[in-house]
């Protein structure tokens, strides 16, 4: 609503966007509004770049209804032709489902973020999910490999789960786990100890939340109704 | 079939190169339309998405109500074996139909260590691979670009070749399939007429017969109707020839990931070694108007935040510095920068890239190709050593520190003194870096990079030997012992991979054997270095009973009849054989767009002439 300089947009992330990498979806958010003619404010510098913030990177492979981007432009702009005129440009599996006035100083969204909630959908039967979770919930110490900095490495993961549930009905596993600068988990990175692999699940991003006081979770829009 | 392909992502590398959806990309309901085509691309993805041509073709025949056109790429070795897994076919990007489902499949010959992918992209999509082996049932194989001014090697895999500008014979060429497939027309049928189109190269048409010595005694027609020498088209002005309005932009990065424009075709410098500079005569400009309406239309349909004016020596079109200066001036506005991807030696060159490039992210490249005036000269590289000092003295002026310097070695003629020539050039422009840049900033740096030598057919030096392998690493080791010091960065070359290309370059039909033989081998992505085997190669070689040194390292009689004899790009042999004679005589020849016709006999046999948009004292 209303005019505004900075702008935050949720956006969703489906096929074929799923499978690039977050340089790729930066790089093909620029070119977006580019296309769209929106008068986005650029760095100084020798190589100008399009001001945008991300809240966070979408592991490759997994879709979104709840990714952030805060744009700022050169002039005011109401909000919701911003989303209409990026969406009239978008390629597919992108789309923006929410935007909203940000004030004159706002802290970098990515700092913000420390919780992600996904759902984890099974391709066809898998039988026992549900005591393999209560299994791995009632553990202390779940040590997986993770990659980092092109070198494996074990990792304790277990303080980062802060929930996870199986939808028999859907065929799903509801996760919510840490995410953020500070702690972070990869879903696929827990499949190995569900028995799972990559091919056999679709895994997507229901949420992106901020934890304030007395572990409120809130999501990127709902701070700036603060 | 693509629920298939989306399980099977996940687990590839880069799995964006096989989504397809693409902004801009072309998607026409496959049962409305009469031709269907499939543009192949012997390599990646990232590679072939970076083509100028392909994005020509794909507008051109995607523009017509009758036709379509859709993309394919060489998968990568992961995707391979999943596609193997799963009894998958190669399918092409837009629609998901399997190659073999089209009427034409067109391969671009770019490279000549592309070929064993060819063969592979028909394996794995089911398709035959030998063209006496394919009837309707199955896509004509056809094939252009550079290398189809000597196709041989593949002539028994491809049922047509073009010579020249792709776009002057496209529209002739899908009218003709399309009326083949109303009238029910016979495989050989069809072929006939198709070898009536001019620039059309039907292969199985031509008997090749050979000497005891193993050289071609003679290249007959089998059937009357078709031509005995088959000559390139040329599209006469460029600026009237179609281009995109809009180009497809990929998900992922790719090689030229930018607006493209072509600013012309063509380049008449006559260096005798370069292929380019013969095929691709006469020079053709576009105007200033239409690149910079072409420029601001793709800008808007595409979003690129770059565009490379793009040609073989842009620093030669005639009216370069307007374009850039309002080109660049148009693009700041936008946030967008423009580049030049080729610069010629010379400060004026230097002037412009400072002009556009504000930030010297990149070094600056530049090519003497060889170390000495008298090498240079047999090679016809008109650049002098003063011209390079002043280039890099500017250049480091303007703030680069990041030299790179082109070499060739094995060249005709060479001797140890014009390696220590290369030597020197580099020496003298690291000097020069080291007086101008700033005592307290970056420190220069000359990077030297040579490849070797590799004779071409269809210029001065078809006629050539390879130089021995054994003798180019040895002189690869002689340089770098010499550059071996901080402030240079000295790479070469793959010398078995300049090999292969040489032989391979003026192969002939009997090497069909060998490309077949390695890929049963396991031989693909050969430019690869990671995937580049010599030694299953070699093994091919040997399986099929051929020596490769024969097509290497031997040097051709002035009467040899070469493998692509009846082939033309209107450069005539007699203009070649001149040219040859002046190179071992040290005598340089003109470029004709700014002297006399020199008399290569492009614009007399083909009735165009180079065409430019004047300035620079031009006309
Ligand atoms: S025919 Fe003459 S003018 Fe034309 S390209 Fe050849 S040398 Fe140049």
């Amino acid at each position: 609503m209303g005019l505004s300089n900075n702008v935050r947009l949720r956006f969703g992330v489906g096929e074929p966007g799923r499978f690039i990498s977050h340089l790729d979806i930066l790089r093909l958010m620029g070119r977006a509004i580019r296309r769209a003619q929106l008068p986005i404010a650029y760095s100084q510098g020798f190589s100008p770049t399009p001001k945008l913030a991300f809240a966070s990177t979408l592991p490759v492979g997994v879709t979104s209804e709840a990714e952030y981007v805060d744009l700022q432009l050169q002039t005011s702009l109401d909000c919701e032709t911003v989303k209409s005129r990026l969406n009239a440009v978008l390629p597919d599996g992108f789309q923006i489902l929410e935007a909203a006035a940000l004030p004159v100083k706002y802290p970098a969204l990515m700092s913000l973020i420390t919780t992600a909630c996904y759902q984890i959908r099974t391709l066809g039967e898998v039988s026992d999910l549900e005591p393999r979770i209560t299994d791995l919930l009632a553990k202390d110490v779940l040590m997986v490999s993770v990659k980092r900095k092109q070198k494996e490495q074990q990792a304790n993961i277990r303080s980062l789960i802060d929930k996870m549930a199986y939808d028999a009905l859907n065929q799903q596993i509801e996760l919510q786990c840490a995410s953020g600068v500070k702690a972070n988990l990869r879903p696929m990175d827990l499949l190995p100890l569900l028995g799972l692999e990559l091919r056999d699940v679709l895994i997507h991003r229901t949420a992106l939340l901020i934890k304030a006081e007395a572990d409120q979770l809130l999501t990127p829009f709902d701070v700036l109704k603060g | 079939m693509k629920q298939k392909l989306l399980r099977i992502l996940p687990d590839v590398s880069k799995p964006a190169r096989y989504t397809n959806q693409e902004l801009n990309a072309c998607h026409k309901e496959w049962k409305q339309v009469a031709v269907k085509m499939a543009l192949a691309f012997p390599d990646t993805y990232e590679i072939g998405m970076g083509n100028l041509g392909f994005k020509i073709l794909y507008h051109i025949i995607n523009q017509r109500q009758d036709a379509l056109a859709e993309r394919v790429y060489m998968p990568w070795v992961d995707m391979q074996q999943k596609m193997k897994a799963e009894d998958l076919p190669l399918t092409a990007l837009e629609s998901g139909q399997p190659l073999a489902d089209f009427d034409i499949v067109g391969f671009t010959l770019q490279y000549e260590l592309s070929f064993s992918n060819i063969i592979k992209m028909l394996d794995l999509a089911g398709i035959p691979r030998l063209s006496a082996q394919r009837d309707n049932r199955y896509p004509l194989i056809i094939a252009g670009g550079p290398c189809g001014y000597n196709p041989e090697p593949l002539a028994d895999f491809l049922d047509c070749v073009v010579l020249g500008d792709g776009e002057e014979v496209i529209g002739e060429l899908l009218e003709l399939v399309k009326t083949s497939k109303e009238q029910k027309l016979s495989r050989q049928e069809t072929l006939l007429k198709l070898a009536q189109i001019s620039g059309v190269y039907v292969p199985r048409f031509y008997e090749i017969k050979y000497t005891d010595q193993g050289t071609i005694k003679t290249i007959q027609k089998t059937e009357s109707s078709v031509p005995d020498q088959i000559e390139k088209r040329v599209v006469a002005d460029l600026d009237q020839a179609p281009f995109p309005d809009r180009m497809i932009v990929p998900y992922l990065q790719t090689v030229h990931d930018r607006v493209m424009v072509e600013v012309m075709r063509g380049c008449t410098r006559g260096c005798r070694f370069c292929q380019a500079g013969m095929i691709y005569r006469p020079v053709r400009e576009r105007s200033v108007e239409t690149l910079k309406k072409q420029v601001l239309q793709l800008l808007d349909s595409t979003g690129y935040e770059q565009v490379s004016l793009t040609s073989l020596s842009t620093g030669d079109y005639s009216k370069v510095e307007r374009l850039v200066t309002e080109l660049a001036a148009e693009c700041r506005q936008r946030g967008v920068s423009v580049s030049l991807p080729s610069l010629r030696v010379d400060s004026f060159s230097v002037r412009l890239a400072t002009e556009i490039e504000k930030f010297k992210k990149t070094g600056l490249t530049f090519a003497p190709e060889a170390g000495t005036q008298r090498l240079r000269d047999v090679i016809n590289k008109n650049v002098r050593e003063e011209d390079l000092y002043e280039a890099v003295d500017a250049a480091f002026a303007a703030g680069w520190f990041q030299i790179k310097l082109y070499f060739m070695i094995g060249l005709p003629t060479e001797t140890w003194e014009d390696l220590d020539g290369i030597a020197n050039l580099a020496k003298n422009v690291l000097e020069i870096g080291r007086r101008r840049l700033p005592k307290d900033g970056k420190k220069p740096v000359v990077n030297v990079s040579v490849a070797s030598f590799v004779p071409k057919p269809g210029t001065p030096f078809q006629w050539e030997a390879f130089t021995d392998q054994e003798l180019l690493l040895a002189k690869q080791d002689y340089l770098r012992k010499q550059l071996r010091h901080p402030g240079f960065n000295f790479s070469a070359h793959d010398v078995p991979t300049s090999y292969l290309e040489a032989v391979f370059a003026r192969g002939d039909r009997r090497l069909g054997k060998v490309l077949a033989r390695a890929v049963d081998l396991g031989c693909q992505f050969d430019g690869w270095n990671e995937h580049f085997r010599f030694d299953l190669w070699m093994h091919a070689f040997h399986d099929a009973g051929i020596d490769s040194d024969f097509y290497a390292y031997r040097e051709r009689q002035a009467d040899e009849i070469f493998p692509w004899e009846h082939l033309s790009s209107g450069v005539s042999r007699q203009f070649l054989w001149l040219e040859r004679k002046r190179a071992y005589q040290g005598i340089t020849t003109e470029d004709c767009r700014f002297n006399n016709c020199v008399g290569c006999r492009v614009c007399q046999d083909l009735d165009v002439t180079n065409r430019l948009q004047g300035g620079d004292g031009i006309e």
